[in-house]
């Protein structure tokens, strides 16, 4: 299934607030990141139950976007003999994690968090 | 290792794409594994379902969403417009409510479930019943196929007096005329039907096989098709009447004597005459029309074959010979295909016009000096379609051909059509519930500023969905039945078709995405502020809606069960008594094809006999008797003198009358309650021994003994008084079918042979083999069991029938069970604040369970006496094939019915009434 957007312009787009998470647990997790750890670093650390699937699914797009790259690792019985996906984070997306942030904050500015505390 | 389930990964297969297909079902591995040790096998295998659906509806949307995004690049590039953006967004919009749905079911699995069950089974149970029908009126026999040029000619003969036509056949000659109307029939076919011994080695030995000899161009004129090999040839107008011993054996037969290999030009012996194999039937094809028996038809031979083969089994190369060419001997059946515009009523005036010409040709009764002159008999023909196997459904329930048929059709569509309405309105029920208690959802989404358009689409996704996973579930359980019912012979006849199961899915379907959208197009078409303040009123027009939906359900399930029951309770009140213990266990019935027997008529009488002395004296056998032989059904009326006070002035009796040996019922065990059964006929009168059941009707506490009877419709010429000399128990025979007399007879000959006996019978079936092979050895056993072992085969049908109908009950219980509960139960949630409001005043608890709880009995009253004259409808017409008392089964399905309906309401309000009138209060 072709596309005819240019992988390099969307470096220069925002991040999802998903992909933001996803790209965040994999720097966690540091170098043999995949699928089930990823799931598990997320749900740890919001505290809320993800959708394994949507993980995989941003995976896919992040990886086609150049944000991450992946390899297969070697098979295991356990895995039917199939090798683990590890994912690692490219230059691009480390780029695009940071203006994301910095995208933010400039949003932020001034506001104070603790002023939005419901009244 | 265990492996995850094998359909959910097939699943994953269908829609994860191939570049991470193998990683995402690595990890699912893993996690399985992981979840078997830690929780259990099946715990891991729901999650694994769980996971498998996520992927594949995520991956799917992530499909398709790729594709649109293409699309609007590809029209960018033309018009420099938002339409991708929009088109994009539109779909990201859709997905979302998908996935809202989604964890709106997740949390409700109850509800969601029950709606997506109460679909997949009903649909399942009404596609299944429609499927049958439609089989059986519709389609035609299996592995002929679908044509509607396809005819079968069908004689019929009935006694003059008499008004039942059965089956009779043409005379070859007829068969040949018929061929020659060309501008009637494209091509004519006959065949008949003989039982042969077949061999093949280390397979088949000496086994009783149906051999169909038919004429040429059979499979040519029926459209077949080989499954293997070829067909029979057709033999070129003018070529020498020499036999071709080739055969084409049924996909039975390839499987169970061949394996299935190639049989291409393998010999088997048939009657000991060597027959090479041509090929294959269509798969299931057994013939045009299903036999008596399992209708396991083995194989088709040329006619030109029979002479040959039967002289080989019989010896009597003559008889074979001259049937063929004799206007008497009335041996085939035919079947044909219609010119074109040739209808089948035109059809019908020429075979009449064959068949009455066939008749004036034949030899009158009582001439040549035929030893018994026979009644006079009335024919007729027609040519009917082939398209529906009803002989096939006939043999499947085990009920003779006649009008009954028709009437069990009718029957079985109005079962199918109210377990369909029953459906329907338990879907409704539960949608309409269901979208109904988000009517306060529905008012703040409006106050929030979403247009009807937007929250009538989400409700639509959530309905399209469930009543999708339905849909998919209920095929998914009609596969399932199908593949079991193709398991069973007597059930081949059933296809489900596409177009049924589309029409009874998008019925249903479209019933539950309806009624899920019925509520918010009904709150959103009036505004915001209407809609908020219909959430606050406790009482409100859903009450009526609610009410509805529970009087159409008692409504309809009412008249359901009653024709169920009825059934049900005709199978239990008419089902005969068992023999006596022990004696099914040690009476062995014995079948030969005495029509193989070679010599004169008066050999094989010999041979019958001294087969019959030979059994006797084998150590263990006690007794040996022909079994009884059905003559014809006779109207009996009793002779004025001997009627008792419960004889009416004019009380004719139509009975099945049967000859027998004297012994008989000794032998099965069933003693007279009156009189003997020893033979006793002169010219003015013969014996005969009549039921218990019949003897009370016509003579109550008297003594039936010496009465006589006249036969008003003699099934012979010369009628003569019939005596009562016996009286046998009625409960040990079928009351299910017509009245039984049996008439003694000193001499019987039929081949079939009881043979009682002082040990287990099954003992003794080698030696009596042998017996037979020794005396009779040209006559194949067609038949040698233990009469215990023939009960239990004769009843599958009947016990599968009864099983059927307890299963539909149940069904149409639990269904309306699932639905009453569900809109009672949602009706007293939806006076919550009217319940907080009285039990704050002071109402006590048991005061607000009678008020909800007699609130409930009106609705299933007012639903039992809606649904009383549907009921009174289809018992009274069922009465023609019932006979039993209809009104204690409908009483006991009456109260039934409101039992359920009383105990669907009782639970809610008992929960109800136990919430803390603060709570209700403040829920509001």
């Amino acid at each position: 299934m072709l596309t005819l957007y240019s992988f390099r312009a969307m470096t220069h787009q925002v991040l999802g607030e998903f992909e933001q998470l996803v790209l965040l647990a994999m720097l966690h997790l540091g170098g043999e990141a995949y699928g089930i750890p990823i799931v598990d670093e997320i749900e740890r650390r919001t505290g809320r139950a993800v959708a394994r699937a949507a993980v995989y699914v941003t995976l896919r797009r992040l990886e086609e976007k150049g944000y991450v790259s992946s390899w297969i690792g070697d098979p295991t019985p356990e895995r039917g003999g199939k090798g683990r996906r590890y994912v690692k984070i490219e230059s691009a997306g480390r780029r695009a994690l940071r203006e994301s942030r910095q995208l933010v904050d400039r949003m932020w500015g001034e506001l104070d968090p603790a002023s939005l505390r419901s009244r | 290792m265990t492996r995850p389930p094998r359909i959910a990964r097939a699943l994953l297969r269908l829609f994860v794409p191939a570049d991470v297909r193998d990683s995402v079902e690595g990890d699912l591995a893993e996690l399985y594994s992981a979840q078997t040790n830690s929780r259990g096998r099946v715990s891991a295998a729901l999650s694994y379902w769980q996971e498998a659906l996520s992927f594949s509806v995520r991956f799917a949307l992530d499909r398709i969403r790729r594709s649109v995004r293409v699309v609007g690049s590809i029209r960018d590039a033309a018009s420099p417009d938002t339409g991708r953006e929009r088109s994009t967004a539109w779909l990201e919009s859709v997905g979302g409510d998908a996935r809202f749905a989604l964890r709106l079911f997740a949390r409700k699995p109850l509800s969601s479930t029950t709606i997506v069950l109460v679909l997949a089974i009903g649909i399942a149970a009404c596609v299944t019943v429609y499927g049958a029908l439609q089989s059986a009126i519709m389609r035609p026999p299996p592995g002929v196929p679908r044509d509607r040029s396809l005819v079968l000619v069908r004689r019929m003969a009935r006694p003059k007096e008499q008004p039942v036509w059965s089956p009779a056949r043409f005379s070859y000659p007829s068969l040949l005329e018929m061929a020659a109307q060309r501008s009637i029939f494209a091509g004519v076919a006959g065949w008949t039907e003989s039982t042969v011994s077949v061999d093949v080695p280390g397979a088949l030995d000496g086994a009783a096989a149906k051999a169909q000899f038919v004429t040429g161009g059979y499979f040519s004129v029926l459209g077949l098709r080989p499954a293997f090999g070829s067909v029979l040839p057709t033999p070129p107008p003018n070529a020498p009447a020499e036999p071709q011993l080739d055969a084409v054996i049924s996909e039975s037969m390839w499987e169970d004597a061949f394996a299935r290999k190639d049989v291409t030009n393998d010999v088997l012996m048939v009657n000991g005459v060597a027959v090479r194999i041509v090929g294959v039937a269509p798969s299931q094809f057994n013939g045009v029309t299903a036999g008596a028996d399992d209708g396991r038809t083995r194989l088709w031979l040329p006619l030109s074959t029979r002479a040959t083969i039967l002289a080989a089994g019989t010896g009597a190369d003559a008889s074979a010979t001259a049937a063929l060419s004799s206007v008497d001997s009335t041996l085939f059946q035919v079947v044909g295909r219609l010119a074109p515009g040739v209808s089948p009523e035109r059809a019908t005036a020429a075979v009449r016009v064959i068949a009455a010409n066939a008749v004036s040709e034949m030899t009158p009764p009582g001439a040549n000096g035929s030893n018994a002159a026979k009644p006079p008999v009335v024919y007729d023909a027609d040519v009917v379609s082939l398209q529906g196997s009803t002989d096939a459904l006939q043999v499947a329930l085990g009920i003779p051909p006649g009008p009954g048929l028709a009437w069990l059709l009718t029957l079985f569509g109005t079962l199918a059509t109210l377990l369909l309405l029953v459906v329907c309105t338990n879907v409704a029920a539960l949608a309409v519930s269901g979208a109904i208690e988000r009517r306060g959802e529905i008012a703040v989404r409006l106050s929030l500023g979403a247009s009807r358009a937007r929250v009538i689409r989400q409700l639509l996704t959530e309905s399209v969905i469930l009543s999708a996973c339905g849909g998919v579930l209920g095929l998914a359980t009609l596969w399932g039945v199908t593949i079991a019912l193709r398991r069973i012979p007597t059930t081949a006849f059933f296809r489900p078709d596409f177009g049924t199961a589309a029409f009874t899915m998008s019925l249903a379907v479209g019933t539950g995405i309806l009624c899920g959208l019925a509520p918010a197009l009904h709150a959103t078409r009036n505004g915001v502020a209407a809609a908020l303040k219909d959430t606050t009123t406790g009482a409100s027009r859903r009450s009526r809606l609610h009410h509805t939906f529970v009087v159409v359900q008692v409504t309809f399930t009412q008249p359901l069960l009653m024709v169920v029951g009825m059934f049900i309770g005709a199978a239990m009140l008419e089902a005969k008594q068992p023999l006596p213990d022990g004696v099914p266990e040690r009476v062995l019935k014995l079948r030969v094809d005495i029509a193989s027997i070679r010599g004169s008529s008066a050999e094989k009488v010999r041979a019958m006999d001294r087969l019959q002395r030979q059994i006797a004296q084998t150590a263990g056998v006690t007794a040996v008797l022909p079994e009884p032989e059905p003559v014809g059904v006779a109207t009996l009326r009793v002779r004025p003198e001997d009627r008792g006070s419960n004889t009416g002035p004019a009380d004719p009796v139509s009975a099945q009358m049967w000859v027998t040996a004297p012994g008989y019922f000794n032998l099965i065990g069933v003693r007279l309650l009156r009189g003997s059964d020893i033979a006793t006929s002169s010219d003015t009168n013969t014996t005969i021994i009549i039921g218990s059941d019949l003897a009370r009707r016509l003579w109550g506490v008297m003594d039936p003994i010496g009465r006589r009877f006249s036969e008003i419709a003699p099934s012979r010429t010369g009628s003569r008084d019939l005596v009562v000399s016996g009286v046998y128990d009625s409960r040990y025979f079928d009351r299910s079918q017509p009245l039984l007399v049996f008439r003694p007879v000193a001499k019987l000959q039929s081949g079939e042979y009881l043979i009682r006996t002082a040990v287990p019978a099954s003992t003794l079936v080698d030696s009596t083999r042998r017996i037979v092979r020794e005396e009779l050895p040209s006559a194949p056993i067609t038949s040698l069991i233990s009469l215990k072992q023939f009960e239990t085969e004769a009843s599958v049908n009947a016990r599968a029938l009864d099983a059927g109908l307890a299963a539909c009950g149940a069904l149409v219980l639990f269904l309306s069970s699932i639905g009453l509960y569900g809109s009672v139960a949602l009706g007293v949630r939806q006076r919550r604040r009217e319940i907080g409001v009285r039990m704050a005043l002071g109402a006590r608890t048991e005061q607000v369970v009678t008020l909800l709880f007699g609130n409930g009995v009106r609705l299933g009253i007012t639903g039992l006496l809606l649904g009383l004259p549907i009921s009174i409808a289809a018992s009274n017409r069922l009465e023609q094939g019932v006979a039993t008392g209809h009104a204690i089964i409908g009483g006991v399905i009456a109260l039934l019915v409101l039992v359920v309906a009383s105990v669907a309401t009782l639970i809610p309000a008992v929960r109800a009434a136990r919430v803390n009138p603060v709570i209700s209060l403040q829920s509001e």
